[in-house]
C-alpha cells in the first residue's frame, strides 16, 4: 500500500489538527487549505520514497 | 576593461577601490526598478574600500565590489534572510566567514540582495521586499532563491554575488539570468555566518558573468573552518590559475530519464547543442532522480519547519503565505518521511559513485524552461501545465541532494538565457571549470553580451 494512499481529505484534516495540537502549533483558519494541501503534496513525494526505499539501507550521510 | 585588469590597476595604484565601489553603488540606485538589492550598505563599502586602497598590493581582489544574498551576516546590520520578522532582529555581532575571507582578499562588499523568504523558493518574488526582475527580460522572473545575487551581477552592478543553495537556489538563478553560477561540493566553503534553511542541504557559492571571476572569488573563499561543523578540513584546491586545460580523454554522461522528462524545446535544443560538441558523450540515466527529489523535497519541509517551529508557533501571519504554509506541513510529517529521505540520501548517492565509475562528468539542462514572467504561477511545457515555484528546480535538487558540485554555464543565445548544468564528483570543481573554459572555446556557453555592455568594471 502506498505511504497514506489510504488517508481522505478527512482524514488529513483530522490528522492535521492531532499532529499540530501534539507540535504547540494552532494554524490560523485562513491557513488550513494551504497547509492541507501541502501535507497531501509532502504525502505524494513520501509515497515515491516508499516505493524505492530499502529499510535495511544504512542511512549514513558521509560523503 | 575586465575584472581582472581593474583588480591589477587598483593593485598598481592606477585606479581606486573607492571609485570602483561608488561606480557599484550608483549602478545599484540607477537600477533600483529590478529590485535586486534590498540594501545598500554605501558608509561600509567606502570604507573598506578606502582601506584596500591604502595597502592595494597584496590583495587578489583588490577594489573588486560584490553583492550578498541577505542571508549572509554582517556585522553590525540584521540578517533578513527575506523575511519581515528578522527586520527587528539584533544586528550579527560578526561577519560571515565567506565575506570577510573575500574582504581580506580586498573586495568590497556594496549591498545585500532579494531572496525568496527564509530561502525557501526559486522565484525571488518576495511578498515583503518584492519581486526581483530578470534584467535580461525585466518582465519576467530572476529566479530563487537567490535571484537578487543573480540579477545585480547580470545586470553589470557588481562583477560577483553571493548565494545560497539548498535545492538549486544559485543555479537556477544563474540559467535564468544567463551568468554562471557555481554550487561547490556540501562542505567546500564554510557556511558560518549565514541563516540556515536546512543544514544538511544547505550550500553557499558565487555568480559571475566570466568564469575568470567566478574562480577567483571562489579560491579567496575556500578554507576549512572550525565555526562550521559541515565544513570539510581538506586543503583548499585552488583553481583560478589552473583551469585552461582540457582533461583528456573525457566521456560525458548526458542525463536523460527525469532529466529531460517535462523539459522545454529550449532546454532540450540547449543540451543537444552542448552533448554535440563533446567527442565521447553518451545517454545516461539515474534511476533514483525522481525519489532523490522527493526525498529533498519532504527533507527540506521537515528540517526547514523546525527550524521555524518557534515563530510558527507565535508570529505565523508575518510569513510569506507561500513559505509559512509549507513550513507548517513540513512540521506536521511524520518521523518515518524523515527516515525514508535519509535512506534515499545514502542510495542514491551510491547510485552516483557507479556512474561515476564510468563518466567524468554529467551534464543536464539546469531548468527545464528560461525565465517565466513575473507573477506567472504556472507554464505550459509539452502541452502540461506545471507550477512554476515547485518545478524551477527539478534537475538541481537530485544534484544538491546527493551534495555534489554543480555549475550553471549560460548558453549562447539570442533569445532568453537558459543554462547547462555541468556536474563533478565530490570534490572536482576543478574540472567543471576545465570543461565550461572548453565549451566557452567551442563558442557554445557564454554570457549575456548586452549586459556586458553596461557592466561596472
Amino acid at each position: 500500500m502506498k505511504f497514506a494512499g489510504h488517508l481522505t481529505d478527512a482524514d488529513r484534516q483530522a490528522y492535521m489538527d492531532a499532529a499540530s495540537r501534539l507540535a504547540g502549533l494552532t494554524i490560523p483558519e485562513e491557513c488550513r487549505d494551504g497547509v492541507h494541501a501541502n501535507l497531501r503534496l509532502f504525502l505524494d513525494h513520501a509515497a515515491v520514497l516508499d516505493e524505492i526505499v530499502d529499510p535495511f539501507r544504512d542511512p549514513a550521510e558521509l560523503l | 576593461m575586465n575584472t581582472l585588469a581593474h583588480i591589477g590597476e587598483v593593485r598598481n595604484g592606477k585606479a581606486r577601490a573607492q571609485d570602483w565601489a561608488r561606480a557599484s553603488l550608483e549602478s545599484a540606485r540607477a537600477k533600483a526598478r529590478l529590485c535586486a538589492f534590498t540594501s545598500l550598505l554605501e558608509e561600509d563599502a567606502m570604507a573598506q574600500a578606502a582601506c584596500v586602497d591604502a595597502s592595494p598590493a597584496d590583495r587578489p581582489l583588490a577594489g573588486m565590489p560584490f553583492a550578498a544574498k541577505n542571508l549572509f551576516d554582517v556585522a553590525g546590520h540584521p540578517t533578513l534572510a527575506g523575511a519581515r520578522i528578522n527586520r527587528d532582529a539584533p544586528p550579527a555581532r560578526r561577519t560571515a566567514t565567506v565575506i570577510s575571507r573575500l574582504a581580506n582578499a580586498g573586495a568590497t562588499l556594496v549591498g545585500m540582495t532579494n531572496m525568496d523568504e527564509f530561502a525557501y523558493g526559486f522565484a525571488t518574488e518576495n511578498a515583503h521586499f518584492g519581486a526581483t526582475r530578470n534584467p535580461c527580460d525585466e518582465t519576467r522572473m530572476a529566479g530563487g532563491s537567490s535571484g537578487g545575487s543573480a540579477a545585480a551581477v547580470a545586470a553589470g552592478i557588481v562583477p560577483v554575488a553571493l548565494g545560497s543553495d539548498t535545492n538549486g537556489s544559485i543555479r537556477v538563478p544563474a540559467s535564468l539570468c544567463g551568468i554562471y553560477g557555481l554550487k561547490p561540493t556540501f562542505g567546500r566553503l564554510s557556511r558560518a555566518g549565514t541563516y540556515p534553511f536546512v543544514s544538511s542541504l544547505d550550500h553557499v557559492g558565487p555568480f559571475a558573468r566570466t568564469l575568470d571571476d567566478l574562480a577567483l572569488s571562489y579560491d579567496a573563499m575556500q578554507g576549512a573552518d572550525g565555526a562550521d561543523p559541515a565544513c570539510s578540513r581538506t586543503d583548499p584546491d585552488p583553481i583560478a590559475a589552473d583551469f585552461d586545460v582540457m582533461p583528456s580523454d573525457l566521456r560525458v554522461g548526458v542525463l536523460g530519464g527525469w532529466f529531460i522528462r517535462h523539459a522545454a524545446a529550449e532546454a532540450k535544443d540547449a543540451l543537444d547543442l552542448v552533448a554535440g560538441v563533446f567527442a565521447q558523450a553518451s545517454r545516461v540515466e539515474l534511476q533514483g532522480a525522481q525519489a532523490a527529489r522527493s526525498a529533498a523535497f519532504c527533507m527540506t519541509g521537515i528540517e526547514g519547519g523546525s527550524l521555524h517551529i518557534r515563530q510558527l508557533a507565535t508570529r505565523p501571519m508575518d510569513y510569506d503565505p507561500a513559505v509559512r504554509d509549507r513550513l507548517l506541513a513540513g512540521l506536521l510529517l511524520p518521523a518515518r518521511v524523515s527516515e525514508l529521505a535519509r535512506r534515499m540520501r545514502r542510495q542514491f548517492i551510491d547510485e552516483v559513485a557507479q556512474l561515476f565509475g564510468s563518466f567524468h562528468i554529467l551534464i543536464s539542462p539546469t531548468t527545464p524552461c528560461s525565465a517565466p514572467r513575473i507573477g506567472e504561477a504556472c507554464v505550459e511545457i509539452d502541452g502540461v501545465e506545471l507550477p512554476v515555484r515547485a518545478n524551477l528546480g527539478l534537475y538541481t535538487q537530485p544534484i544538491s541532494f546527493a551534495g555534489l558540485p554543480a555549475l550553471s554555464v549560460p548558453l549562447k543565445t539570442d533569445g532568453l538565457p537558459i543554462g547547462m548544468q555541468l556536474i563533478a564528483p565530490y570534490w572536482a570543481e576543478k574540472r567543471l571549470f576545465q570543461v565550461a573554459r572548453w565549451l566557452e572555446r567551442q563558442g557554445v556557453v557564454a554570457s549575456g553580451t548586452v549586459q556586458k555592455q553596461e557592466a561596472v568594471l
